[in-house]
């Protein structure tokens, strides 16, 4: 299949005029002039990557949403786990996270632990659970919050911010040498996160919070750090640059935490313009919010900018990087997945852009057929 | 005095869009036009921004608190008795909660406070300004409506407590009931009855049995068609809250001539009341002439998302400019405020959202100046 003459959003900040040839599920070429057979003509419209949410946990609560899966709640340190196996294709499709345009998204456990598991990159929309999966161990999950006391206060701790600090401290010093599955998984995977191999996605939703977490990791200069939720995060910009930190934006529109934890959204996206990679995600505090409203920090992120392809980044190139799945997703380029977006209008510019069709795979997995305004 | 110059204005009445100047006095519009002058006025170069009247959620709980906490509203709903409408809110509000502010700081200068939903008859709202230290005076009309509730919210509230009511169909026989009995009480009254004895349960519904004010009734889904089915045949005014699942009942919600207060939208697809919520009903209700507003249910969703509200009715189809009534004009009207509020007129209250952009148009779209009777009450920095 051939799209032809489309306004092609490559992810990485760049626009051009072209053509695009799908086959066997991947862009085989980009281009002008292509020719062949099945070909489509945009001409007018406007085409992105598929988007990306940089780590939410929709689709670990089972079709009855009666499972709790999402969280290991028996010890706040379980960096051996693996929350792919608590993923349910079936309900993560019932969220229509494509009709927002979002075609991956990394699943992470929740924010229970201060390790919690295990990442991985899946498609969303799918029946069977090997079929959407991009790569697994894409990173470790870490919660670095007063929400992880919350939960443990009464289980025998943490009860406090230090308690947490002494539990981490500890759990990156990696002292049990056992040889038991247990222990070796653990020290695979805290081998991993020390060298940087797969990044930590740590969720923290104050600026206090993030600064602790810097200081603990201190040690481990090679790690990644990936802070989520990341409320306050340009009252710390300078540490996060000097770490080479990177920063995932949650929801911020439930329980008014815009106001909470007063916000500037100005100032987040003045730190993206100067290179701190930055995402965007559907999480928030105790849980993952819908597919819509991710279009609502962007709203805010885009406020007074001029340069719409900032934003873009955050939602295609930046979180493919980030979690190294860059060789699969997140632009589009020769020999990536063919997961792409046909818009008429740019949904970054007008509020009233319209999503026709989302691909996964070069599968047309939603077309836009109601009524326009 | 206060002179707003050349802004691109959208005063949300039959009027299209245009370019001018807002003369205002001792809080109130007095001149609307092109190049105003006056003397003794501050002036503010609005060139290039858009003016809007402040903008209006009809539904909301700010204040609610306990204490100055914007993550609860503790205080909405009493929960001692399913019927309790002559709870008057007010008395749960504290205007030094940062929600207030924070309306401003989103171009919002006026909140329907309402009960929450854990009774069925949950009390009575009140219209208020966002801005101010004594919310008696910050109070711009009290009593303006009787909320209600369906569903699983009373209904979660009282189940399992041996008691009235245990399910859905116990919720709405409870509404019904209560209707009943109060319109036997006001018709018992105006034949001048001696025997009957002072009910303050019944004396607050008589306003909206006579449809001075709106019953609101939060409701979803098929709760929706109980009831509009049950508050027409009583013939008041009533608006549905929430109304996710509106797109399955568009021709009964237009046929009863009720308002639709749409929102609060983001949550994940769930089961329940959650299993279809869709903004898109907005538009084509819109089209068909039922007057729609949008709400966030602050503080479950913070104010700043009224303008995320309606980008979405915009994406999922609503007109852009016609939509910005739903944000404005409509609520005013449902808050009984529409003689001073919602549209940029002269003899209206001089209350102001200034954007860059086009709300609900442009992506970014941001409030530069609230301006709250002729008073500049949020800037920018």
């Amino acid at each position: 299949m051939i799209l032809k003459n489309a306004m092609i959003h490559v992810g990485d900040g760049t626009v051009r005029q072209g053509d695009i040839r799908i086959q066997a599920g991947k862009i085989a070429e980009v281009g002008n002039n292509l020719e062949g057979t099945d070909v489509r003509d945009l001409t007018g419209l406007d085409i992105f990557p598929g988007f990306m949410d940089a780590g939410n946990f929709l689709g670990t609560q089972d079709m009855a949403f009666y499972a709790h899966d999402w969280n290991e709640n028996s010890s706040p340190i379980t960096p051996y786990l693996d929350v792919w196996h608590s993923l349910d294709p079936d309900e993560l499709s019932i969220q229509e996270l494509y009709k927002a345009g979002i075609t991956s998204m990394v699943v992470s456990p929740g924010n229970d632990n201060i390790l919690g598991g295990t990442c991985a990159v899946v498609k969303t929309k799918g029946k069977n659970i090997n079929k959407i999966t991009v790569r697994r161990d894409v990173a470790l999950k870490a919660a670095f919050m007063d929400h992880v006391i919350d939960i443990y206060k009464t289980k025998g701790g943490p009860k406090t911010p230090m308690g947490m600090a002494s539990l981490l401290s500890n759990a990156l010093a990696d002292p049990n040498e056992g040889t038991d599955f247990r222990s070796r998984r653990t020290h695979l995977i805290m081998e991993q996160v020390k060298r940087g191999d797969i990044p930590i996605l740590v969720a923290c939703d104050t600026a206090v919070q993030m600064l602790r977490f810097l200081d603990v990791v201190k040690p481990y200069p090679d790690m990644k750090v990936i802070f989520t939720l990341s409320y306050q995060a340009d009252r710390i910009a300078d540490q996060l640059k000097e770490r080479n930190a990177a920063v995932i934006l949650g929801d911020s529109s439930r329980s008014s935490l815009h106001c909470h934890y007063q916000m500037n959204y100005g100032q987040l996206r003045k730190m993206a313009d100067d290179g701190l990679p930055f995402g965007l995600t559907l999480l928030g505090t105790d849980m993952s919010w819908g597919r819509e409203t991710v279009f609502w920090n962007v709203s805010r992120l885009l406020q007074g900018e001029e340069d719409k392809e900032t934003a873009v980044k955050m939602l295609t190139v930046n979180p493919a990087e980030m979690f190294g799945v860059s060789d699969r997703i997140g632009a589009i380029k020769e020999g990536l997945d063919a997961d792409l977006l046909i818009y008429r209008g740019n949904p970054f510019e007008k509020v009233n852009a319209v999503l026709l069709e989302t691909m996964i795979e070069g599968e047309t997995v939603f077309s836009f057929n109601g009524e326009e305004a | 005095m206060l002179l707003l110059k050349n802004a691109r204005i959208y005063p949300q009445t039959e009027a299209a869009p245009f370019t001018g100047d807002v003369l205002c006095k001792d809080g109130r519009i007095i001149e609307i036009g092109k190049d105003l002058n006056s003397e003794n006025a501050e002036v503010l170069d609005l060139t290039g921004l858009v003016l809007m009247p402040g903008w209006v959620d009809c539904h909301s709980h700010a204040g609610l608190g306990p204490g100055k906490s914007v993550l609860g509203l503790s205080y909405g709903t009493d929960t001692g008795d399913p019927v309790s409408p002559q709870m008057r809110v007010i008395y749960s509000a504290d205007p030094s909660n940062p929600c207030f502010s924070f309306a401003l700081k989103n171009g919002i200068t006026t909140l329907g406070i309402i009960p929450g939903s854990s009774d069925i008859i949950d009390g009575l709202g009140f219209a208020t300004r966002t801005w101010g230290d004594n919310i008696f005076e910050m109070c711009l009309k009290q009593d303006m409506c009787m909320k209600m509730s369906l569903g699983e919210n009373p209904k979660g509230v009282f189940q399992g407590q041996h008691r009235e009511p245990d399910s859905r169909m116990g919720v709405t026989f409870i509404l019904e009931e209560y209707l009943s009995n109060a319109k036997d009480y006001m018709e018992r009254k105006e034949s001048g009855d001696k025997d009957l004895v002072y009910n303050e349960k019944y004396e607050v519904l008589i306003p909206v049995l006579k449809r001075e004010i709106p019953a609101r009734i939060h409701c979803t889904h098929n709760d929706m068609a109980a009831a509009i089915a049950i508050l027409s045949s009583y013939g008041v005014r009533f608006s549905i809250e929430h109304a996710w699942g509106a797109s399955n009942y568009l021709e009964e919600i237009a046929e009863s001539g009720c308002t639709i207060v749409f929102g609060p939208i983001g949550g994940r697809k769930s089961f329940y009341e959650s299993r279809f919520v869709d903004i898109d009903a907005v538009g084509k209700l819109d089209r068909m002439g039922v007057k729609c507003c949008l709400t966030v249910d602050s503080p479950l969703i913070g104010l700043d998302a009224l303008l995320s509200h309606l980008e979405q009715a915009v994406r999922e189809g609503a007109d852009p400019i016609r939509a910005m009534k739903m944000v404005t004009i409509y609520p005013a009207e449902l808050l009984g405020v529409d003689d001073r509020l919602g549209s940029i007129e002269i003899g209206k209250d001089a209350n102001f959202a200034v954007f860059q952009g086009i709300p609900g148009s442009d992506m970014g779209a941001q409030v530069i100046y609230t301006i709250g009777e002729g008073e500049i009450k949020y800037r920018k920095q």
